[in-house]
């Protein structure tokens, strides 16, 4: 207000004061024209009137002179007529003499009447005159006498020489005169000279100074125009600031949040802001021309009604600043505010007063929230546990903002419920704190779960009159109405709920909201800090045992190769402590200490490093006299900026990888060398059947290329003949390590035969990643094999043959067929019948065995019941046994039926009977059981014979082994039959054993799976 | 074909000891007449003209074997239908399946046993009566 009245003040003076400033510009100016003017002009009169007088004098005196010369001059004309006359007597002279006695007086006249002619000059010229008149009187006279004819008197006188004499006199006065004049003019001229000259340079002088001031003037003038000019700018500049200053005025009053009331000197309002008017709940109009004790009537401070009363403004003339009212709107709504009032002066008068109120309620509030704020970071800051933190949180914002109770909850681990954490209440809550100990709010459920599912505050005007409230019942009991839930957040994620609980139905209030809001995400960044901490330490505590417990030797050096840190591993090489190498020259370190070449390329490599380049080199450390083998780095580490601020340098004992690497060179050397120089196929396969490797033998075995097949093992499979390819294809997937036979197709050649084994390759971790295999050719062996097969074949007949005779001579003798013996030779026939019997057994055993270890028997597998088979075998023996006069019996029986080959197990069975009806002694009894154990079922021969030997035990299911050649003759065995028994159990799958002691009989048993394993059923 | 009852059987077999031996031991043993071949092409010649009630034939014979012996005879209408025993000194059971296979009576395996032989070709001959039915 004071600068727009200023302001407008200013440019009224302004305004004002331009006519008047400008007429009187003119005036000055004027007026110094004027004066100049005048001055020239006098100045100028004056040189002139003076120049003229000069000039006037000049010229009478030229005037005079004239008059001079025509006196002498009529003077000789009259003498000169006179003397004509005299001579001629002619009268046409008198009329010269006449004319010039006539005119001379005149001329005289002119003379005497001449102005400033002196009193000097006057009576010399009257004395001329007197002297002329003497003169033309005396030529009258001569005349006179002439005429009256006395001639002789005139001439006389003329011969006198009177006239002569006067003239004389007349010219040299004349002469005088004008010689006078002549003097006269002269002084006038020089003087007239003299004046002209001067009067020229003062005109000149009077025209510059004139001149100058003309300039002057006209630069004062214009100067004053512009300063006229720039008056006038000005003042519209002030005109704008004026109205920008109201305008700024009319927006400041408008916006400002403070209310504004101006009061005039009888206390009535004159003006109220748009702010005022809010503030007080009142439009413009209901406030104009009030009070303030009108409009306040319930307002408390004695100092603004004392100073509203305008006596203390009038009196003091000073402001009242933060009067702190607590007021009572028409609504009757609380208002806090904050107050200055101050007076309005205009030319130091008192106009009114200015009142501005600034609403405090936020304030309040604000002061209030910090103060939690500041409780809450304290509490935070005591790095208690995170559910006492909360605990006393909520208690600290119940106690301020006046709710009764709190409570905490947050998102469990897996995400799908929030659980209570903390729980805080005023009395009367304790069971609804209780209740909500024991929740698990799901999603959506509960003021928690909505809160959850919004990720906004809600606020519950009534939260027991909600529908879908769990703890209504405590709710109520508790007398818990209006609610509160507001959502924290750790790194942008929910994290939580904070509750608060009011014992009143509250109206949804924003200020509070965002208050809570506000503790709330205090409380979020909390948990970011304190969850940042806690990483951080964790990674610290990690880099740490990284860098400590890695085999791999680590440091920090500085960039000029200064350490700063080694790891446990580094130290326990050098054998040294961090203290004592901190701060040390890495390249001088312990190191490297054997080796100065060393230490020279460790120094280089931190120069290289220090210009941010890696660095890396195999070195050598001597530890305990070893050599060590070292992979040695060094890094830069470089900051944001790219600029190296620390060296890692990084060792990794290789030493055991050099060693390695030389193993592995050598293993692979000794590899190859048995790849290629063992006559096999060595091979290895991924899983999708493609081959990775195939030993050289491949090509001479197959005369295939292993390039074509290491790039399309499909090649392979074409040297296989057709029928057996199926095979082959298996053995690409077969684990077991089973034989695999198949034939190559070479229709050049003979048929070759091919072993081939293959087995999985497990990773480290046991997964199963690829195949490998040996193949070799067998063709030769097959071929032996054949020859084998057909000379046993061949022997046999051969043998068979003279054995037939033999045994049917001895047959048909025995039998009486061909004619009586004697009783002692029938013994020996009977003995050669026996003996060939045996040899013909001897001879199938070894073609059983052969056939059977050939894999050529074929086992008719069928569902049996153990029992039956051990009565079957018991059967076939009953003759045997009563004649060796020992017991047969059956003991524990099997009825489970499992699969086998009957007639080859019942071989096996009669086997192991008979061997131990051979081997045990008279009335001993042999028990045969069946018995089921687990997957097997057992069979056991059980006898009391004499036993065996542990050392004989190994022996026992070898071919030809009975343990004792006179043993063997006296029981009439071939010395097979345990192998054959342990070749067919073998092929059933089983296993067969025996247990024995000497002295306490044997027990022979086998067992077979119940089921038939697939391999074993051709 | 019982022991006791006349019929004729053909004996093949290239080994004179074991024919001898064989033809004493039916013969003695059996009211059978007992005609001898010593190989495939003797019996087929025989066997033409007489056409036996049985023969009885060596597998592993020089000149024309058991086997192919055996398939002539099944060519012949006349001979196709006489029983015909194996005798062999092999006694691998596929063998014997095989000339089950092929169409034969019956095998019996060397060396024999002279005084039983006459049981077992009656056996093989019961067994094989209760096969066909």
């Amino acid at each position: 207000m004071d600068k727009a009245q200023e302001l407008s003040g200013r440019l009224k003076a302004l305004t004002a004061r331009a006519p008047q400033f400008a007429a009187r510009s003119v005036v000055v100016a004027l007026s110094f024209m004027l004066l100049i003017f005048v001055s020239f002009s006098l100045f100028t009169f004056n040189q002139q009137s003076t120049m003229i007088s000069y000039r006037t004098a000049l010229l009478q005196s030229y005037h005079r002179v004239g008059h001079l010369e025509s006196v002498i001059s009529l003077l000789r004309e009259a003498e000169a007529g006179q003397r004509g006359y005299l001579l001629s007597h002619e009268e046409r002279y008198l009329d010269n003499f006449e004319k010039a006695t006539r005119e001379l007086p005149a001329v005289f006249e002119k003379l005497l009447s001449s102005p400033q002619l002196k009193q000097l000059d006057r009576s010399a010229l009257q004395k001329v005159q007197k002297l002329c008149v003497d003169k033309v009187e005396e030529l009258r006279q001569t005349v006179e006498l002439e005429r009256s004819g006395n001639q002789p008197s005139a001439h006389q006188v003329f011969k006198s020489g009177v006239g002569r004499a006067t003239m004389q006199q007349i010219s040299s006065s004349i002469g005088a005169l004008t010689a006078q004049e002549t003097a006269k003019r002269a002084t006038l001229e020089k003087y007239l000279h003299d004046f002209t000259e001067r009067s020229t340079t003062a005109t000149v002088v009077v025209l510059i100074v004139a001149a100058l001031a003309l300039f002057g003037f006209a630069g004062i003038v214009v100067r004053l125009f512009v300063a006229n000019l720039e008056n006038t700018k000005r003042s519209l500049a002030f005109a704008l600031e004026i109205r920008d200053a109201r305008d700024r005025l009319d927006t400041v009053l408008k916006s400002m949040d403070e209310g504004l009331l101006l009061f005039d000197t009888s206390s009535s309002v004159t003006f109220a802001n748009q702010s005022a008017e809010e503030l007080f709940g009142r439009k413009n109009e209901e406030l104009i021309g009030k009070t303030f004790h009108q409009l306040f009537a319930g307002t408390t401070s004695r100092e603004l009604i004392e100073y509203l009363s305008l006596a203390s403004v009038f009196e003091k003339q000073n402001s009242l600043r933060h009067l702190e009212l607590q007021l009572v709107r028409d609504d009757q709504k609380p208002l806090s505010v904050s107050a200055t009032a101050s007076p309005l002066l205009h030319n130091n008068i008192i106009t009114g007063a200015v009142l501005t109120f600034f609403d405090t309620t936020a304030k309040v509030e604000s002061e209030k929230r910090l103060h939690a704020q500041f409780e809450i970071t304290k509490i935070l800051a005591k790095q208690i546990p995170i559910e006492n933190a909360a605990r006393k949180i909520i208690e600290l914002i119940c106690e301020q903002f006046d709710w009764s109770a709190g409570a905490a909850f947050v998102l469990e681990d897996q995400k799908t419920f929030l659980r209570p954490f903390a729980f805080a209440g005023s009395a009367g809550t304790e069971e609804f704190g209780k209740a909500i100990s024991g929740l698990q709010v799901e999603l959506g459920q509960c003021l928690a779960g909505k809160v959850w599912e919004a990720e906004q505050p809600i606020w519950e005007v009534d939260l027991c009159a909600t529908e879908n409230f769990t703890l209504k019942e405590e709710g109520l009991r508790a007398g818990i109405h209006a609610a509160i839930g507001v959502p924290f957040f750790s790194r942008q994620e929910f994290y939580g709920v904070l509750l608060f609980y009011s014992q009143e139905v509250r109206e949804r209030d924003q200020s509070r909201l965002l208050m809570l809001s506000a503790i709330c995400s205090q409380l979020g960044q909390y948990l970011e800090v304190n969850d940042a901490r806690q990483m951080l330490i964790a990674n610290e505590r990690k880099f740490r045992a990284i860098f400590d417990k890695q085999f791999e030797l680590i440091g920090l050096l500085s960039v000029e190769g200064k350490i700063l840190d080694a790891n446990s591993a580094a130290l326990r090489m050098a054998g040294t402590t961090r203290d004592q190498v901190e701060g040390q020259d890495f390249w001088l370190g312990p190191w490297w200490a054997h080796s100065e070449a060393v230490q020279q390329r460790v120094k280089e490599s931190i120069a290289k490093a220090a210009q941010g380049e890696f660095d890396r080199f195999e070195t050598e450390h001597l530890h305990d006299d070893q050599v060590v083998y070292i992979d040695f780095s060094m890094q830069p580490l470089l900051d944001d900026d790219g600029k190296v601020v620390m060296l890692i340098p990084e060792g990794r004992d290789i030493t055991s990888l050099k060693q390695a690497q030389e193993k592995l060179a050598e293993s692979e050397a000794m590899f190859r060398r048995l790849t290629e120089n063992v006559k096999a196929i060595f091979w290895i396969a991924n899983l999708d059947g493609k081959i990775l490797y195939l030993s050289p033998a491949y090509e001479s075995i197959t005369a295939g290329s292993i390039a074509d097949v290491l790039a399309n093992a499909d090649l392979f499979f074409q040297t296989v003949q057709d029928a057996d390819r199926a095979i082959v294809r298996g053995l690409l997937k077969d684990q077991s390590g089973d034989e695999v036979q198949f034939r190559l197709a070479r229709p050049e050649q003979d048929e070759a035969w091919i072993s081939a084994r293959s087995f999985p390759i497990y990773d480290t971790g046991g997964q199963f990643i690829q195949m490998c295999g040996v193949a070799e050719d067998i063709s030769e062996r097959k071929r032996a094999e054949k020859r084998v097969s057909e000379f046993y074949s061949t022997v046999s007949h051969e043998l068979r043959s003279p054995l037939t005779s033999i045994r049917g001579s001895l047959g048909l003798i025995e039998g009486g067929l061909v004619g009586e013996v004697s009783e002692e030779a029938s013994t020996f026939i009977t003995i050669a019948r026996v003996e060939s019997d045996r040899l013909i057994r001897m001879i199938n055993s070894i073609l059983d065995l052969d056939k059977i270890e050939a894999g050529k028997l074929e086992l008719k597998m069928q569902e049996i019941v153990p029992e039956e088979l051990v009565g079957t075998a018991l059967d076939n023996l009953q003759g045997m046994a009563i004649e060796a006069n020992v017991t047969l019996k059956k003991g524990i029986n099997c009825d489970d039926p499992i699969r086998l080959d009957r007639d080859r197990i019942t071989q096996v069975l009669t086997n192991l009977i008979s061997n131990s009806i051979k081997f045990s002694p008279k009335s001993s009894v042999i028990t045969a059981n069946s018995e089921r154990t687990g997957e097997h079922v057992r069979f056991s021969i059980q006898d009391q014979g004499a036993g065996i030997s542990a050392k004989d035990l190994p022996k026992l299911f070898g071919k030809f082994k009975q343990l004792d050649s006179s043993d063997s003759r006296s029981q009439g065995g071939t010395g097979l039959g345990l192998a054959i028994s342990k070749a067919l159990v073998e092929q059933h799958g089983g296993t067969i054993g025996v247990q024995s002691e000497p002295g306490k009989g044997s027990t022979f048993w086998f067992e077979l799976p119940l089921k038939d394993a697939p391999e074993n059923v051709n | 074909m019982i022991i006791t009852e006349d019929r004729t059987v053909l004996l093949v077999e290239d080994d004179d000891h074991i024919r001898l031996i064989v033809k004493i031991s039916l013969s003695k043993l059996t009211k059978w007449k007992i005609i001898e071949a010593r190989d495939g092409f003797q019996c087929l010649e025989v066997a033409a003209k007489i056409v036996p009630d049985l023969i009885l034939m060596d597998v592993m014979m020089p000149g024309m074997d058991g086997v192919t012996t055996f398939s002539s005879l099944k060519k012949n209408e006349n001979l196709k239908n006489i029983p015909v025993i194996f005798m062999t000194a092999k006694v691998q059971q596929e063998e014997i399946d095989d000339y089950i296979k092929l169409g034969a009576c019956g095998v019996i395996t060397k060396p024999i046993d002279p005084m039983t032989l006459p049981q077992s070709i009656a056996a093989i001959f019961a067994a094989k009566t209760v096969v066909d039915g």
